[in-house]
């Protein structure tokens, strides 16, 4: 107590003497069970913090789960279309090659989705110069016919072919079967660079003259006569100096 | 009280018992209606174990046990539109009924006198200062202290207590 508090001991003295008079019994009895059923029901809070403790971690938790498996699911959507866009791609591709080309392209040993990857750019390269030519229009210029005015195309501007043979020959190399089907199938027959492309997409695979008359001899026996004296026709007119051997001639 | 907070039920028990007396009083004298009183005296503990986890040792526990006291008698007062006065013959009923000794039968009557003077002279104190005076009485509580308990500053709950006594011993100056 402070020293200059106001005070008066006669009074307090006389305050003492007004009676000391205290709640009642069962005032007293209410009260301290109150007080004890307060401690005793302490379980209940401590549960409630308990959860309120965990509820913060456990949404954090949830929102990391919940944010991770939309990412992937997100990954995995981006992921999955060019699934289905290349293969309609091959479709498209299927569709406008020849009906004769489609022939070699489904011959037996010869499966179409080889050249799943890298020829993917090949195809870019023969199909993006040319967006509006119909398919069936290009199937035409895929007849046997065509071949020979190909190569006659083709010889008035060897030395551009080559380059163009040259220069998409490493990424075709991969897939020599299809490349060798896209030489026979895929030879326009129009002028310009949709030649140039199909041609320099189309003939990789068969760079040297011995690669060539291999193939020739392998659809040989294989009885697909057409399609090598197709073959042997490019040949002549490709590598016209080139004396054939026994057997091709 | 920590020791209660912290869940010891038998802490509590020896806490009532020290306070319960100066608190009831504290209320009776404040109240014309024992039940009131004693409702009031309920209210107040059980307040206090509701608020047991909200106790910080800043000040007395006796300071922390007035300031709810005080708290709920202004509610109380407030809902009666502050025209609840002790009532004289309740109070002097109070003093009848626990007398504070045994003194001898002269000195009783004078004590008994002097007292119910004493508790008229409270009564008809001005609530702020009969609350000051009883805070100082029966809670022991200093200036500061009364000052932090009804929330007024210290000056205020000086002057209150300083008028109180002046009105008290002029009451029973001519006993005294």
């Amino acid at each position: 107590m402070s020293t200059d508090d106001p005070r008066d001991r006669s009074l307090d003295d006389a305050y003492r003497a007004t009676g000391r008079d205290e709640p009642p019994r069962e005032l007293d009895e209410r009260i301290l069970a109150a007080a004890h059923r307060a401690v005793e029901a302490r379980p209940m809070p401590i549960r409630r913090s308990f959860a309120q403790r965990w509820r913060v971690p456990v949404a954090l938790a949830a929102t990391v789960v919940l944010s991770a498996t939309v990412t992937l699911m997100v990954y995995e959507t981006e992921k999955a279309p060019p699934l289905p866009e290349s293969r309609s791609s091959n479709k498209v591709r299927e569709e406008s090659v020849s009906p004769a080309a489609s022939g070699v392209l489904s011959a037996p040993g010869k499966p179409a989705a080889a050249p799943e990857a890298k020829p993917a750019r090949a195809e870019t390269q023969t199909a993006a110069p040319q967006p509006n030519v119909p398919a069936d229009e290009v199937g035409a210029a895929r007849t046997p016919a065509a071949p020979a005015q190909a190569g006659a195309l083709r010889q008035s501007r060897p030395q551009e072919t080559e380059n163009v043979e040259k220069r998409t020959a490493p990424e075709a190399a991969p897939a020599p079967s299809l490349s060798r089907e896209r030489a026979f199938g895929d030879r326009p027959s129009s002028r310009g660079d949709r030649e140039s492309a199909a041609a320099g997409a189309a003939q990789p695979a068969l760079q040297s003259a011995e690669d060539w008359i291999a193939e020739i001899r392998r659809l040989k026996e294989a009885g697909r006569t057409d399609e090598a004296n197709r073959l042997l026709a490019e040949f002549r007119d490709r590598f016209p100096g080139r004396p054939l051997p026994e057997d091709l001639r | 009280m920590l020791r209660y907070r912290e869940g010891e039920a038998r802490a509590f028990d020896a806490l009532y018992r020290r306070h319960k007396g100066p608190v009831f009083r504290y209320l009776r004298r404040q109240t014309a209606d024992a039940a009131v009183a004693e409702e009031l005296f309920q209210d107040v503990w059980i307040r206090l174990i509701n608020a047991r986890h909200d106790y910080a040792v800043k000040a007395r526990f006796t300071t922390w046990l007035y300031t709810i006291a005080h708290n709920r008698l202004l509610d109380h007062l407030r809902s009666r539109g502050r025209a609840e006065l002790t009532s004289f013959d309740d109070a002097r009923e109070a003093v009848v009924a626990f007398p504070a000794a045994d003194p001898p039968p002269e000195r009783a009557v004078e004590r008994k006198e002097l007292a119910g003077r004493l508790l008229a002279a409270i009564d008809s104190l001005p609530p702020a200062q009969r609350d000051a005076f009883l805070l100082q009485q029966e809670g022991g509580l200093t200036v500061e202290e009364i000052a932090q308990a009804t929330g007024v500053e210290r000056e205020t709950a000086k002057s209150r207590l300083r008028y109180a006594l002046a009105k008290l011993r002029d009451a029973l100056k001519d006993l005294t």
